[in-house]
């Protein structure tokens, strides 16, 4: 895959860009209609999320829609914040979408290194089960892990919601693809002159991986903040839901108040969407192996 | 290993520091990975309860076999992903071509706006769409003009709603890639095919398309899986309602373990689940392997 | 059983041995397991109970009780800790069976629904021995056979009846004098069939005049609590299961005019809106807030629920509510449903901490401790309870509607003896395909029966 990530260099766009709007005036043009509507279809129900979080309750079911809010209040908010634990759940995603997220990019980072770099006994049987286990869908571990944890007496507990996460393949899989463009004659010369393996490693490695790990980083916090299954079976009081889990257990509790569903959603979107626009750059070059949900 | 001991012993020594850096992501993987695919196996065959579980063999297997709603949604899932699949990738080449030769602003900006649902959780789309989908308050209705209509109520037409949930939020990381890897296909190719005098579509009919095999095929099969894996929506929406009409394994495994406390049953799903998940694996390496490389 | 010789030695081993710690306990035991402290755990869903001395204007929360009552028996007893903790109703199970699982689970629950299956893996404690030839006659048989397995009582009874759903409906009589439609008369609110049936085709109209209606009497949903739905069929004289547990017998007669008659509420009659196929409670619950229904379902506790929404301002208009019963044909007579619930002892290994534990489960259920029911407009297990209960108080009338309807309660789902949740999710698909009409009543009665059956009495 590692080809397919790579830059493409600008220069022939512009011989294309010309033939492109020569040739087919209409059919373009209809194209990149069709495309513009594809693009609102996907945002708008985002912004109406948002513009009716900020609605007048009262406003929130009139028809049609406001394009934008005549009554712009907090009320929802206030009203969101109100409910017991909202604080809680927030503290709880945090601190599990960081744990996990320092977990992974460090023992990531360490074995996609070892995996690039070093030759040693077993390492393709063990690089395979890494990839293999990509494929294995999670239901299959979904119900052991439950048991597992369960009888370390780990439900309803960070270590519980943390520790099945960091064992995903994924990252050290990434980080073996980035550290693979690294050239040998780096090590060597380090290795020449004097340096231990772990200094290498601190002094050499880490430096250049940098911006690998950070791919990996952002990636996992997202992950980690929108996950919902493994919370909602592992997690069973109401002060260790994270803000996913609390946000569908509302839906329940208060169905139809879609001005404090709508609140709340843009509340627990509003991070991530934040996460987005800073690292913007790290999501749209394309280091997206596999890591595709729909 | 057909290395005689000795010198194995010697190999693992100087490998050792290999393995050191492997262990924390290793013991990790293998605690909560390993063994849970493994105990999974084991689970399916018991009569699993909080004390004193039997072995049953393979009845789970028949039981679960024999039961009408597993092939139900098993159908489900099929046409599941054979609406959602080729809808979602077809988009996402689609999209990926028109806007490939637009300017970096430009198509930055159409990417941000197919990518925006893809940092935004599951269950905040599923919260969303609830309410687009709600017989007398939804917008769609509205918009259609059909008051009262059950979208999520009616057995025709609530797994297309899922469907068009996850075609019009999905595909943003898709794009991403499509958009990358057609950025590494060499523009000569296409200067060569100019001066032949192809069209734009025959252009892309001839030459983007089959260099993008390996990127298409790959998106297919993880496509697929995931589609597999479908939960969360099904979950918030529609609970496999009406009428079973739109149950999917991943609910009915879900429903089995923690609903009826089914867990050997439910292991017994999942292992069937893995094995066509595995199918689909090995049809991917088949036609894949040739073209890309891990 | 002869004994071999080579058991002697055993026999005589064991004898030794259980002598030995009968004098031993005898003389050690009860002096100082007296003094012996224990820790109580126990866990409830959440009940917002008012404990004595309550202030009026203030609302409780799900603590208030379970701390105290936890505080008052440490009161009573110096030695014993008790910690109690208030678990949420989403997820309640899955809590405890992880608890189980993990094998940790709590002295004493208030289970949602009392599992058998507890019994039959020996997790419970039985309670024979604590039960009183007082208690005896003082709860309701009913109440009592909701923990009975076999020949032993696993349940102590505490709260009699639900929120009403299955069991009364709620009128909106502003709506009813409106549309110049009669209440049904005290004392007991009771209606025929007919009577209803006239009542509702007057309070279903056109508000806007488009040639639909968008008031109706009352709302049909699939996903309705299972009880209001199962309390149609039983009007009918329909029942789910049959006399001798063995099987579903909804697809009787009864049963397919009762289906046939909630199909034709909506598309025939026009009495209540379409879309039900598509609805849950919450939309039905949703619509009598907003006054497009006439008529909801619930009991005195739905009130309460009304003056909640209202101070959490997702009720913008307060508006009166009247109790009634369900309606019935005059050969069937009145029915409603009829369950209770109350508090389950895990197994116990030391003997005094088991009387400990058996003590505050007396205590959590004794008349004085039982009679703070009243603050959720609840009825209790106790007769002697109840007589008292709500004389002179604000919702009196309703409540006495409420005790007529549930004095014709019967419990919906056969005895305790079997578990017949698993065909909760066929019974929700048959209702969506008799309501989206893509099946006929009798179709899809024959469809659930068959996969209830099959699920449910396998073994049998």
């Amino acid at each position: 895959m590692s080809e397919l990530t790579r830059p493409a260099p600008g220069l022939r766009l512009q011989v294309r860009r010309r033939s492109w709007l020569v040739r087919l005036p209409a059919g373009r043009a209809a194209a990149v209609l069709a495309v513009t509507f594809l693009a609102a279809l996907a945002v708008v129900p985002l912004y109406w999320m948002v513009v009716t979080a900020i609605q007048a309750p009262q406003l929130s079911m009139r028809f049609p829609p406001e394009a934008w809010p005549s009554q712009p209040t907090i009320d929802n908010f206030r009203l969101f914040f109100e409910r017991p634990n909202v604080w809680r759940w927030t503290l709880n995603s945090v601190v599990v979408a960081s744990t996990v997220t320092l977990g992974v990019v460090m023992a990531s980072t360490l074995a996609g290194y070892t995996f690039a770099k070093k030759r040693f006994v077993g390492r393709n049987l063990i690089f395979w089960l890494y990839v293999g286990s990509m494929m294995v869908p999670g239901q299959v571990t979904l119900i052991p892990l439950y048991i597992l944890v369960t009888r370390m007496g780990l439900q309803d507990t960070y270590a519980g919601l943390v520790l099945p996460a960091v064992a995903g393949p994924f990252g050290a899989f990434l980080m073996k693809q980035f550290l693979q463009t690294l050239p040998s004659e780096i090590l060597d010369a380090a290795r020449i002159d004097g340096c231990s393996e772990f200094g290498i490693f601190r002094r050499v490695v880490l430096p250049l991986a940098k911006p690998g790990m950070a791919v990996l980083a952002i990636f996992t916090f997202v992950e980690q903040w929108n996950d919902f299954l493994w919370p909602l079976v592992i997690t069973n009081s109401a002060s260790m839901r994270t803000l996913s889990v609390g946000l569908a257990l509302l839906q329940e509790e208060v169905p139809l108040a879609f001005n404090l569903l709508m609140a709340a959603a843009t509340y627990a979107a509003l991070p991530m969407l934040a996460v987005f626009m800073a690292f913007q750059r790290y999501f749209l070059q394309g280091i997206t192996v596999g890591a595709l949900k729909g | 290993m057909r290395t005689p001991p000795r010198r194995l012993a010697r190999r693992l020594y100087q490998d050792r520091w290999a393995y050191l850096f492997l262990l924390p992501s290793l013991a990790f993987f293998s605690v909560f990975f390993l063994v849970p695919v493994a105990w999974g196996a084991v689970l399916s065959q018991l009569d699993y309860r909080a004390f004193g579980s039997r072995w049953v063999g393979l009845d789970n297997y028949r039981g679960v076999l024999s039961d009408w709603l597993f092939w139900r949604s098993l159908a489900n899932n099929l046409y599941y992903a054979a609406g959602v699949v080729p809808l979602w990738l077809g988009k996402a080449l689609f999209v990926a071509a028109v806007i490939f030769p637009f300017r970096k602003l430009f198509q930055n900006l159409y990417k941000t706006a197919f990518y925006l649902p893809h940092v935004t959780s599951a269950v905040i789309i599923s919260l969303i769409w609830l309410w687009i989908y709600n017989p007398p308050f939804g917008l769609l209705n509205y918009i259609l003009k059909t008051p009262g209509f059950a979208w999520l109520g009616n057995t025709l037409t609530a797994m297309p709603a899922l469907i068009a949930m996850q075609v019009i939020m999905g595909g943003g990381s898709t794009i991403v890639l499509i958009s990358a890897a057609m950025g590494s296909i060499p523009g000569d190719y296409y200067e060569a095919a100019q001066i032949d005098g192809a069209t734009k579509v025959q252009q892309f009919v001839r030459i983007t398309l089959p260099l993008l095999k390996p990127t298409l095929l790959y998106l297919l099969v993880m496509g697929t899986i995931s589609s597999f894996q479908v939960f969360t929506n099904v979950y918030l929406m529609t609970r496999g309602g009406p009428q079973f009409s739109t149950i999917t394994i991943g609910y009915l495994i879900y429903e089995t373990a923690f609903t009826y406390y089914e867990f050997g049953a439910a292991s017994a799903m999942a292992m069937v689940l893995f094995a066509i998940v595995f199918a689909v694996a090995v049809v991917q390496f088949r036609w894949l392997s040739s073209d890309v490389e891990y | 059983m002869a004994l071999l010789k080579k058991d002697r030695p055993l026999l005589v081993a064991l004898s030794t041995a259980v002598l030995f710690s009968l004098v031993w306990g005898a003389l050690a035991g009860p002096a100082a397991a007296e003094e012996k402290p224990v820790t109580i755990t126990w866990w409830i869903n959440p009940w917002r109970i008012a404990p004595p001395g309550f202030p009026e204007d203030k609302a409780p929360t799900a603590e208030d009780f379970p701390r105290w009552v936890s505080e008052e028996f440490m009161r009573l007893h110096p030695n014993v800790t008790v910690k109690y903790e208030v678990l949420t109703n989403q997820g309640f199970d899955q809590k405890v069976a992880a608890a189980i699982l993990a094998g940790k689970p709590p002295d004493i629950l208030r289970p949602i629904s009392f599992k058998q299956e507890w019994v039959r893996q020996g997790l419970l404690e039985p309670i024979d021995e604590y039960l009183t030839a007082f208690d005896l006659q003082d709860f309701y048989d009913y109440a009592l056979n909701v923990g009975k397995v076999g020949d032993h009582y696993y349940l102590f009874p505490w709260n009699n009846s639900n929120n009403g759903m299955g069991s009364s409906l709620l009128l909106n009589p502003r709506m009813f004098a409106e549309r110049g439609v009669p209440l049904p008369p005290l004392p007991d609110r009771s209606w025929t069939m007919d009577e209803f049936m006239t009542a509702a085709r007057r309070l279903s109209y056109d508000t806007n005049g488009d040639g639909t209606n968008d008031v109706y009497a009352i709302g049909m949903s699939a996903r309705m609590d299972l009880m209001n739905n199962l309390a149609w069929f039983h009007i009918f004289g329909a029942r789910y299961v049959d006399e001798g547990q063995r099987r579903f017998v909804l697809d009787s007669p009864a049963g397919v005019r009762a289906l046939s008659w909630l199909v034709d509420a909506i598309y025939k009659e026009r009495i209540s809106p379409p879309g039900a196929e598509g609805m849950g409670i919450y939309d039905v619950i949703n619509l009598f807030h907003q006054q497009r229904l006439a008529i909801g379902y619930g009991g005195p506790y739905e009130i309460g629920r009304i003056d909640r929404y209202l101070k959490e301002g997702r009720i913008k208009q307060k508006f009166p509510v009247h109790v009634a019963q369900f309606p019935h044909f005059p050969e069937i007579g009145p029915v409603a449903y009829h369950t209770s619930g109350g508090f389950v002892v895990f197994k116990q290994t030391d003997p005094y901490k088991r009387k400990m534990v058996m003590e505050f489960a007396r205590f959590l259920t004794n008349q004085e401790n039982m009679s703070l029911l009243r603050s959720l407009l609840y009825v209790t297990a106790r007769k002697s309870v109840n007589e008292n209960l709500y004389k002179g108080y604000e919702f009196e009338k309703e409540i006495d509607v409420y005790l007529r309807a549930i004095s014709h309660g019967i419990p919906y789902f056969g005895s305790a003896e079997i578990d017949t949740t698993p065909a909760d999710k066929h019974f929700i698909a048959m209702l969506e395909a008799a309501f989206s009409r893509t099946k006929t009543p009798q179709q899809a009665l024959d469809e659930f029966v068959s996969q209830a059956n099959r699920l449910v009495f396998r073994g049998r």
